[in-house]
């Protein structure tokens, strides 16, 4: 498997990941989500060869929004931001991390709170995009 | 391949364009993490240094005397030659064994034994071939010192170490850069004063 493929299968295996999960594009209705490669950097090389790659993607999760006043749906909308943040650190923690085959050791992964949060609202369908950006540090033997 | 001498006399292979540079992944430092301890093996295992590490030198530390004579000509004496080599910061992982090496001396204090490594350079950038093979130099040491520098670090478990090299060496070449076989030169080379 690619790599992005094996980081989408990761990603399915999150307790609350929307039913309706896609790679690249999604409807924008409620609970559609869609899984999106934003970039692969190479951080440093070391001596003997080995490169250090950073993996970024981001999670993008359509969600109803109200203008209501004192409604709560807005907020658990963001609580579903805090507990998928919660869950990847929970994942890092505990070492449960991604497979990207021979030649390749992940290193970390990381939700970055920076980057999640509301990236776009259509006021027609009144639908909001949360995303969640996260990182994936991995090395590469050569 | 086993070599009476070298015999190469400029870097790289016959198809390396001239001018082109070479890349630091070339020239490689092993440890032999199988010549002593409860695990001793006649048949070195050596285990190459160097990962995490982005830059490391093999530092000469060559020793001059100089005299200036009464015409106002300068002559220079190289009197040592005592190649060293550190890496930092060598994080600590699964399956390094060299730094379980060092940490088991470490904490049986058996301080002589930071001085029986058996360590060597290899110069991937130098090659010599025959119509089938082809082998790159290398050096063999035996009798180095390494050092663990610290333990400790902030996010990970660092040991950054230095390597002091003996001298006492055998010219030779290994053929496989992943698992290198040291063979040494059939006719030695003068490695001495």
């Amino acid at each position: 498997m690619s790599r992005h493929e094996v980081m989408f299968e990761y990603m399915k295996t999150y307790p609350n990941i929307s039913n309706l999960f896609s790679f690249d594009f999604a409807e924008a209705k409620n609970n559609s989500s869609a899984f999106r490669v934003i970039d692969e950097e190479t951080t440093r090389r070391d001596i003997v060869g080995n490169e250090e790659t950073t993996y970024t993607f981001s999670i993008a999760e359509y969600k109803n929004y109200t203008t209501e006043p004192y409604s709560s749906e807005n907020i658990e909308n963001l609580e579903e931001i805090d507990d998928f943040i919660e869950w990847v650190r929970e994942q890092n923690r505990l070492k449960i991390l991604p497979d990207f085959g021979d030649g390749f050791l992940v290193d970390e992964i990381r939700a970055m709170r920076s980057g999640s949060g509301i990236a776009y609202v259509d006021p027609s369908g009144r639908i909001a995009q949360y995303q969640f950006t996260v990182k994936v540090k991995y090395t590469r033997s050569y | 391949m086993a070599i009476s001498g070298y015999t190469a006399t400029d870097f790289g292979g016959s198809s390396t364009p001239t001018g082109q540079k070479f890349d630091r992944k070339l020239l490689l430092t092993f440890v032999n993490v199988a010549a002593f301890g409860t695990n001793y093996s006649s048949t070195p295992t050596w285990e190459l240094i160097g990962s995490g590490v982005e830059d490391s030198s093999i530092e000469y530390n060559i020793s001059k005397e100089k005299v200036t004579d009464i015409l106002g000509v300068t002559e220079s004496q190289v009197t040592a030659i005592e190649p060293t080599q550190s890496f930092s910061p060598m994080t600590v992982k699964k399956g390094s064994k060299l730094h379980f090496k060092l940490t088991d001396i470490l904490e049986r204090n058996a301080k002589s034994e930071l001085s029986l490594f058996e360590v060597m350079v290899v110069r991937a950038h130098i090659e010599e071939t025959d119509s089938t093979d082809t082998v790159y130099h290398a050096e063999k040491h035996t009798g180095c010192t390494i050092s663990p520098e610290s333990e400790g670090g902030s996010a990970y478990i660092d040991m950054p170490i230095s390597i002091d090299f003996s001298n006492a060496k055998t010219l030779g070449t290994v053929a496989s850069l992943t698992s290198p076989t040291f063979t040494a030169l059939s006719t030695p080379e003068s490695t001495g004063d």
